[in-house]
């Protein structure tokens, strides 16, 4: 991690790509993020496994299945803690591409909507990028607790 | 796994759901086009009139307002032990609030971002399109 911004209460580290991949594991929800040329921006939350340090997920074929591949996507977690007003943000870039689907039947992919998932997408990663805004001294009174 | 226990309903949120929503969630994530590949901020904002209104400091979101493009906002809340949630997503036309008395006004919002609480540049977003959705378990379904 490296610092990026600054200032009494906290700061912005930079995270790497190992930081990356270690938070987005651990996460079952991430938000798929599209821009098809011509239409607007959306972001659609997806459950997903890492596999591979790429991406997997499922989804319904069709017209929206059909538009995806090919195009660049990004896959985005985070978490965040109201309180101390700090969290974490890691993007994932990439493309995405038809999955097989015997290269993951053995993934907990079963999707948390109603209906039939029938096609795996894969991400590429083609960048990780991740920050992290973190207090520069722990709010709690160290004389508290225990 | 049985089939029963993974009965759920996917209901479709109305626009007055969608806006209480959007009233209660202090960070949503922001999804705009950067040299054709899309990105998603987490981003503190809040709803005026219909309107999302956030701070920026110079860069990315500053410059897409500037050049008016069309981005979106998502929120989200999920229950992992039901493998249920919602999602909400509001879609519009970013513009930097330039007007001296808007400005004076967003200066008064609690939108002051967590890393860069100096920021002052507001974004608003009038919202054109609005959706949301719910995964729930079927009323009277198994438990």
């Amino acid at each position: 991690m490296k610092p990026l911004e600054s200032d009494d209460r906290s700061e912005m580290n930079v995270l790497d790509v190992a930081e990356c991949l270690v938070l987005v594991r651990w996460e079952i929800i991430g938000r798929l993020g599209v821009c098809i040329p011509g239409q607007a921006p959306s972001i659609v939350p997806v459950n997903f496994v890492v596999d591979n340090d790429t991406i997997v997920f499922r989804t319904a074929g069709g017209e929206k299945y059909e538009h995806l591949l090919g195009q660049p996507v990004s896959l985005q977690v985070d978490r965040f803690d109201w309180y101390r007003r700090i969290g974490w943000s890691v993007l994932v870039q990439g493309v995405a591409e038809e999955c097989a689907e015997a290269d993951v039947a053995e993934l907990a992919l079963a999707p948390w909507a109603p209906g039939s998932k029938t096609h795996a997408v894969r991400i590429v990663p083609g960048s990780i990028t991740g920050r992290r805004l973190e207090l520069k001294t722990p709010l709690t009174d160290g004389r508290a607790y225990l | 796994m049985s089939s029963t226990a993974h009965r759920r309903v996917l209901e479709i949120l109305d626009e007055d759901e969608c806006l209480a929503l959007l009233d209660r969630e202090p960070v949503g994530r922001l999804a705009l086009s950067a040299g054709a590949l899309p990105v998603v901020l987490p981003v503190n904002f809040t709803v005026v009139d219909q309107t999302i209104v956030f701070a920026s400091a110079p860069g990315l979101k500053l410059d897409a307002a500037q050049a008016g493009v069309v981005a979106c906002m998502e929120i989200d809340g999920f229950d992992v032990l039901s493998r249920g949630g919602w999602s909400v997503l509001a879609t519009g036309r970013l513009e930097e609030i330039t007007d001296p008395d808007r400005l004076a006004r967003a200066r008064q919002l609690p939108v002051s971002p967590w890393a860069v609480p100096d920021a002052d540049h507001y974004i608003q977003m009038p919202i054109q399109l609005l959706s949301g959705r719910r995964i729930n378990r079927l009323q009277g379904g198994a438990t």
